[in-house]
């Protein structure tokens, strides 16, 4: 074998690695809502350099405590969703369904946290319509949620599908695409904490 | 087939977008839009100030916005090509289809009345005012529910050529995320979800104009995979060729 043949040999193997997960069309669903989340993000950031000390007084109104624990919640349903797409490919079916079963428990606890958060606020006094920062914290935070909940009709599909004894290469591609869709519902609340509760 | 027709159907769809931007933008000048905060008395001051180009425009979209209809005609028979009979898919596609060339002379209506007699007390073009809106910006549910529809409609094609590519249904679902927003304007009178902000108006529309761009590229080319598939069944005698 010439060199050549044997670098487009190790060219193909390692393009045979390089595995993007999920169906290529997923990520113009995954990439657009990112990109619409960098736009309202900015909004924030730019109604924020408006008034610096209104949203750096209201910010430290917000329970951290909860925040936190939200944004450890969430981490660790990715890792079970990792763990669990991983459990999967080798078809211990019983280890995947109990993973995904415990990463929508996580979802689940983080909506009850939220729940909690927004009771809390609203019975201090904090309202959407008190001023510009808790506008958007509920909003942001709102539009957040709406994810999650989509996300968690996303898990209960894919733990659906951890049931069938084989996938075909379609729905392997279909249940990569759902655990991505979960990573960027965790990837959007990484940002969203700091810069709600966080920067200063 | 008339594949002319079918195709200058969906040219329709397209042209009648860049024609609502025309009339809505241009000519009556309610795109930026007027800011739900203001006074009865400013709100009014608006409509009688720009009066006779908020009537032309709104006048030309009450009429024209039935040239919508053709497009959203191919859509639900793509669809129905994908079920292969009239399902609940394709029929709640027609459903809706009514609805939308609606939305937009139905708000015009409203606009146009608010318009049509500036001597009168500036309440009751206030109203008429928010009613434009909260059609206008507010009404989304039924073009969502068409779109999940069209992203469902994709993703059950199990047809060895199937009209739409699958990245389009992903599409779909994003187009849904970002333009339901738009629902929450009847709560919010200031800030990013009321009628005039970035999440509610400027974002859906931005969306909105780029889904109906991606939505006929895709019908025309699902308008030529119809056309190949006639063709082979009409060679195989199993298909009686229309037209």
């Amino acid at each position: 074998m010439n060199q050549l043949a044997v670098r487009s040999a190790v060219a193909d193997d390692r393009s045979a690695k390089r595995h993007i997960p999920g169906e290529p069309g997923v990520w113009i669903f995954l990439f657009g809502d990112m990109v619409v989340f960098g736009v309202f993000f900015a909004t924030f950031m730019y109604e924020r350099a408006q008034a610096r000390e209104l949203f750096d007084d209201s910010r430290h109104t917000l329970s951290i405590g909860i925040g936190l624990t939200n944004t450890l919640i969430l981490l660790t349903s990715s890792l079970f969703v990792v763990t669990a797409m991983r459990a999967i490919r080798r078809s211990q079916r019983g280890t995947a369904q109990l993973l995904l079963a415990g990463a929508l428990g996580c979802g689940l606890a983080f909506v009850g946290f939220k729940a909690i958060e927004y009771t809390a606020k609203v019975s201090q006094g904090h309202v959407p319509s008190e001023n510009n920062f808790y506008l958007y914290f509920y909003i942001l935070t709102g539009l957040h949620l709406f994810h999650v909940v989509i996300g968690l009709a996303v898990l209960t599909l894919l733990l659906n599908q951890a049931r069938k004894a084989e996938l075909s290469p379609t729905r392997t591609a279909f249940v990569e695409g759902g655990a991505c869709f979960w990573h960027l519902v965790d990837l959007l609340w990484i940002v969203l904490f700091p810069l709600l509760y966080l920067v200063s | 087939m008339h594949v002319k027709i079918e195709k200058a159907s969906v040219w329709l769809g397209l042209g009648m977008t860049g024609a609502f931007l025309v009339m809505f933008w241009f000519i009556a000048g309610v795109i930026p839009p007027l800011d739900p905060n203001d006074s009865a008395e400013e709100s009014a001051r608006i409509y009688s100030d720009n009066q006779l180009r908020m009537q032309i425009g709104f006048a030309l979209m009450i009429f024209f916005a039935y040239l919508y209809a053709p497009f959203f005609a191919v859509l639900s028979r793509q669809i129905r090509r994908i079920e292969g009979y009239w399902g609940s898919m394709s029929v709640t596609q027609i459903l809706l289809s009514v609805t939308f060339p609606f939305g937009f002379s139905l708000c015009a209506l409203f606009a146009a009345a608010a318009a049509y007699r500036p001597e009168r007390a500036a309440d009751v073009t206030q109203a008429l005012n928010d009613v434009f809106w909260f059609i206008f910006v507010g009404l989304v549910g039924p073009l969502i529910t068409q779109v999940l529809i069209v992203a469902l409609a994709v993703f059950v094609d199990k047809r060895e050529v199937p009209s739409f590519p699958r990245w389009f249904g992903y599409f779909n679902i994003w187009y849904a995320v970002l333009g339901a927003p738009g629902c929450a304007i009847y709560v919010f009178k200031t800030g990013p979800l009321a009628w005039n902000g970035m999440f509610a108006f400027w974002i859906p529309l931005t969306v909105f104009v780029i889904w109906i761009i991606v939505t006929g590229v895709m019908l025309l080319k699902a308008i030529d995979v119809e056309v190949a598939e006639r063709e082979r069944y009409a060679a195989q005698r199993e298909w009686e060729p229309a037209a």
